[in-house]
């Protein structure tokens, strides 16, 4: 793990966050050491990312960590049937690709598409994380079986 | 009429005050899923939109979802269509990502927006 010779501010494991104001708070006392413009980067994306974890996990637990190295390091963990996951991966890899200017004119976009009942953010959630992290997120994805991958979104934050 | 939604763990705080034309949401804004989730509000703000000319929303939202931002842009377009609609738009004078959507939405729809930094 990534995270073997950071500084662990905060983890969470489970398959729902039952409430959100004290997941909130936990978080951004973690990283009080942070300006408060970027503490709340850091707690949206993670809102972003953990409440995809949770809705497309097909078993187990999802997973946060909040770690201090060199950078201030996200991960999230969450389980994902294959078909799923290449999903996942193919909407990532597209707009990891995708330049920043380009990027906020998806998401703009996406915005003004017209909403799609059961899809929530019109894709705009890891373009959103991308953005705020200045694209330095990463997806890595392990299989742990023949039918079901580990997922795993890494982003870095800079301090400043 | 006024009415007042209280917020939850993951929805604002709404406030309809009728008499001085003004909706406010106030809190965090982040459920899984909005669009379903504040679909009996949109009936109430479509039935409420017959009966006033003005309508301005207030809007001091210190977390929200790419879900709601989505949701609430499709709200203010709506109601747009039925009203002449103005926008206050509260932000903490550091949070650049409220600022930013607010200057977005500005943008997008065309609508007068207020910012104001607290």
């Amino acid at each position: 793990l990534s995270t073997d010779n950071n500084k662990i501010l905060f983890h969470f494991e489970g398959q729902e966050i039952k409430s959100y104001s004290n997941f909130i708070s936990e978080i951004d006392s973690a990283l009080l050491v942070l300006k408060k413009s970027k503490r709340k980067s850091i707690i949206i994306c993670t809102i972003e990312l953990i409440q995809n974890a949770l809705k497309y996990r097909c078993c187990g637990n999802v997973s946060l960590t909040i770690s201090k190295g060199e950078n201030i390091e996200v991960n999230v963990y969450n389980n994902s049937d294959l078909q799923q996951s290449e999903k996942l991966k193919r909407h990532f890899d597209r707009i990891e690709k995708t330049g920043i200017a380009k990027l906020k004119e998806m998401s703009r976009q996406n915005l003004d598409s017209p909403a799609i009942t059961g899809q929530s953010g019109a894709g705009n959630g890891l373009i959103k994380c991308i953005l705020k992290s200045e694209k330095r997120m990463q997806l890595l994805i392990n299989n742990i079986n023949g039918s079901k991958n580990q997922i795993n979104f890494k982003i870095n934050f800079e301090y400043e | 009429m006024n009415k007042i939604i209280e917020a939850s763990d993951r929805t604002p705080k709404i406030c309809i005050d009728t008499t001085n034309s003004k909706i406010s949401f106030t809190g965090v804004m982040i459920p899984e899923n909005p669009i379903e989730h504040f679909a009996e509000l949109n009936k109430e703000l479509a039935d409420l939109c017959k009966n006033m000319s003005d309508l301005t929303l207030e809007f001091d939202l210190e977390y929200f979802n790419t879900g709601s931002a989505k949701y609430l842009y499709e709200m203010i377009k709506k109601l747009a269509a039925l009203i002449n609609l103005s926008i206050v738009w509260i932000y903490e004078d550091d949070d650049e990502d409220i600022y930013e959507t607010g200057k977005e939405y500005e943008k997008l729809t065309g609508l007068p927006f207020e910012f104001v930094a607290k």
